[in-house]
């Protein structure tokens, strides 16, 4: 019987062993994709904040259930895979007060400003920017919802270099006696402390989700409405618990 | 021997050209800009390497963070982008270094080189933000600083959208050239962060 030349002897039994391998490693094994050991990412336990006080942020209300799925769903694709809005019932929400946004949403700053601010160029073909400014938040008490309702947006609101337009839709979500229009089902995420809200409002309009309410509450019922989506005050990490005392924190 | 000279200097011209092109390509938008890698943080893998390397989640954005503005192509506004200091803001000479930071992988190494190469990021941007992901009660990376996305108004997410719609491929590149795992392989192509296995 005729030997095999010196290299093929190598070269058979190689490729036998790496057929047999990758077959053995799919039998076994299958796809790799669909047996991958399962992430480990420290699922949070979920907290309602019944009984607590809290800073709400109100995307819309509805009046039923399914238009509120139906609505927070169509934000949730401006979030990506970042959790959006949650849904709950207006009744279970006393108001404690209202916040007003008090620093404009964009300032237009002129290529020559921008560049020198930030020693970056911009993009070909524009002349200016426009900058998101940070959010701040001015609480106004219940006591005083009904002067700052009267009283009119500046001249200019809603435009670059002013602040937002408030108070028609503030108080298009209350009722004459400044309380949650009872039966409405509230797409909205809520927050320990106003730096919560604020930081989700900056989050919110980047997405293109406007016309935000902000509320100070009492939470009387009701689910999960996300809470935990916030820094603790002390830098520690995430604010998991209720504050001993929320007022600084949210007036 | 003419001709030898001749040819000599043709192809001495060409380097030339080539030369200075090279050196000035990519620096056309901001003057002196070039890249540095200094600092970075290997690129951990999963939860506990993630907190071991940058730290607990929503760690708030005043002392553990940095932001630049990013200015879209498509709409001209300039978006708000917090991210981790290891991730960025080292000092460089003459240059805006905000909060300080350890690295500068993110905020001067991949915007640097987005920018000067003119790649287009388009409208909805965003860095930190102390959120879970979607339908769950677990951490995102940007709950970190360690994730960025761009293009966010023009993409799908979702399993069965591991496609790009909108962003560049050379900014994807970028990113990824800078340790910044892209999020096309789970379905969200605006998504990059600065970790695997999570």
């Amino acid at each position: 019987m005729r030997r095999l030349p010196r290299g093929l002897r190598l070269f058979l039994p190689m490729v036998a062993i790496a057929v047999a391998g990758s077959t053995t490693g799919i039998a076994l094994g299958g796809n790799p994709e669909q047996h991958a050991p399962p992430i480990d990412r420290g699922t949070v336990v979920p907290i309602s904040g019944v009984g607590e006080t809290l800073v709400i942020v109100i995307g819309g209300d509805y009046g039923s259930r399914a238009e509120a799925e139906a609505a927070t769903a169509a934000a949730q694709r401006s979030f990506g895979h970042l959790q959006g809005f949650y849904i709950d019932e207006s009744d279970n929400y006393e108001v404690l007060g209202i916040y007003e946004q008090t620093s404009a949403d964009l300032r237009v700053i002129p290529c020559p400003e921008w560049r020198r601010e930030t020693r970056m160029e911009c993009p070909r073909g524009l002349s200016e920017v426009k900058a998101y400014q940070t959010v701040n938040l001015r609480h106004v008490s219940r006591a005083d919802i009904r002067p700052f309702l009267a009283a009119r947006d500046e001249v200019g609101c809603g435009t670059p270099g002013f602040r937002p337009c408030a108070r028609a839709n503030l108080a298009g979500r209350l009722t004459p006696a400044f309380s949650l229009r009872p039966g409405r089902f509230l797409t909205l995420t809520a927050f320990r402390t106003k730096l919560g809200a604020e930081e989700f409002i900056d989050f919110a309009r980047a997405a293109g989700v406007a016309d935000l309410a902000v509320l100070r509450v009492h939470k009387l019922g009701g689910g999960f409405v996300g809470l935990g989506q916030e820094s603790h005050p002390d830098g520690s990490g995430p604010l998991e618990e209720p504050l001993a005392d929320p007022a600084p924190y949210q007036e | 021997m003419r001709r030898l000279t001749l040819r000599s200097v043709a192809i001495a011209t060409m380097a030339l050209f080539v030369f200075v092109g090279s050196a000035f390509a990519g620096h056309s938008a901001n003057a002196g800009w070039t890249h540095r890698h200094d600092g970075y943080p290997t690129v951990p893998n999963g939860i506990a390497a993630i907190k071991a390397t940058f730290g607990e989640p929503c760690l708030g954005s005043d002392k553990n963070f940095n932001r630049f503005q990013w200015v879209a192509w498509d709409d001209g506004v300039a978006y708000n982008v917090n991210f981790h200091k290891k991730l960025g803001g080292k000092a460089v000479p003459g240059w805006y270094v905000g909060n300080g930071g350890l690295s500068t992988n993110l905020w001067w190494d991949v915007v640097g080189h987005v920018t000067n190469e003119h790649r287009p990021v388009k409208h909805g941007i965003w860095g930190y933000i102390c959120k879970y992901i979607d339908g769950t009660q677990t951490r995102s990376t940007h709950s970190w600083g360690i994730a960025i996305d761009i293009n966010s108004a023009y993409e799908h997410i979702g399993g069965t959208h591991k496609h790009n719609h909108s962003i560049d491929p050379r900014v994807a590149e970028i990113f990824q050239q800078h340790g910044w795992k892209w999020g096309i392989t789970f379905g969200d192509a605006m998504h990059f962060q600065y970790a695997t296995g999570y």
